[in-house]
């Protein structure tokens, strides 16, 4: 089974990276669609199924905790695993995005290993449940 | 720039140019002599609710547009700099200082606090902004092969001009 993965981030060389990233895990990699801020993110998901969703939180247009909280309330896509990655280290922030169903954050910048660590461990999470 | 402040700055730095471009930045003498421009200047801050502490800050890099290629090429793992578009050299060096800021942030005023980071700036500059910037506290950095300046702020002094 290939995954398909939405990298959701207004910075160009950090979703680069991240997709390199991603072909270096080692997963079964499927289409890796990529998104500048959340609303791009909503109207790639509108016509294209993805299996996982690496968004950032800190961008223009529509932020990562609007897209989220859009998504979240999307039928189908309601339950869509998701990975924050991002700058910001707040407690109360990785909380609240917690309490709205992301399922992994990871703070950047990060290792490879961080990313396939918290991949394995949510897709493993998404095909068990 | 305060002493511990600059302490953590220059961790941080070093971390996030390693783990984003795996390059290694090291503390250099303020004595470097400036590199041959085109420079650019990043200024990222941040703002936010901190009770305990300050509640506004941010970093200021100076370098080279050429060092800002080559963290784009480290990171989107191409091999030659040249190969990277000018906006992609700008995009890699905002991205750059955008995470160090949210680990300055973090480190100086405490994981309880939350803040909001303003999108970084870039702009060109002229080789004299290496002087101002030296006066104004910065300290140098050699990252490989290219000296560069940071400067690290928090309120309420605000961004040294």
């Amino acid at each position: 089974m290939s995954v398909n993965v939405l990298i959701v981030d207004d910075s160009v060389t950090m979703r680069g990276m991240v997709a390199r990233t991603l072909e270096l895990c080692g997963l079964p990699l499927g289409e890796v669609l990529q998104a500048a801020n959340g609303q791009e993110a909503l109207e790639l998901l509108a016509s294209n199924w993805v299996d996982l969703v690496l968004t950032d939180i800190n961008m223009p247009v529509m932020d990562g905790v609007a897209f989220l909280t859009q998504l979240r309330t999307s039928g189908l896509l309601a339950t869509l695993p998701v990975v924050v990655i991002s700058t910001e280290g707040s407690e109360q922030r990785i909380a609240e995005l917690t309490e709205m169903g992301v399922n992994a954050y990871l703070r950047k910048p990060f290792t490879p290993e961080a990313l396939r660590s918290v991949l394995l461990s949510v897709l493993e999470y998404s095909v068990g449940a | 720039m305060e002493p511990e402040l600059t302490k953590l700055a220059l961790a941080a730095w070093r971390e996030v140019t390693g783990q984003l471009a795996f390059m290694f930045a090291v503390p250099a003498s303020n004595d470097t002599p400036p590199p041959a421009p085109p420079l650019v200047e990043v200024v990222g801050s941040f703002a936010g609710d901190n009770a305990d502490g300050p509640d506004s800050g941010g970093v200021t890099l100076l370098c080279t547009q050429a060092l800002g290629a080559e963290i784009a090429a480290n990171m989107l793992g191409l091999f030659d700099p040249e190969e990277v578009e000018p906006e992609a050299a700008a995009d890699a060096l905002r991205e750059t200082v955008n995470v160090l800021v949210g680990h300055l942030a973090t480190e100086a005023c405490g994981s309880r606090a939350v803040f909001n980071l303003a999108p970084p700036v870039a702009s060109d500059v002229p080789t004299s902004r290496w002087t101002d910037l030296l006066a104004a506290g910065a300290v140098t950095t050699q990252v490989e092969d290219s000296p560069a300046l940071l400067l690290a702020w928090l309120a309420p002094e605000g961004a040294p001009a």
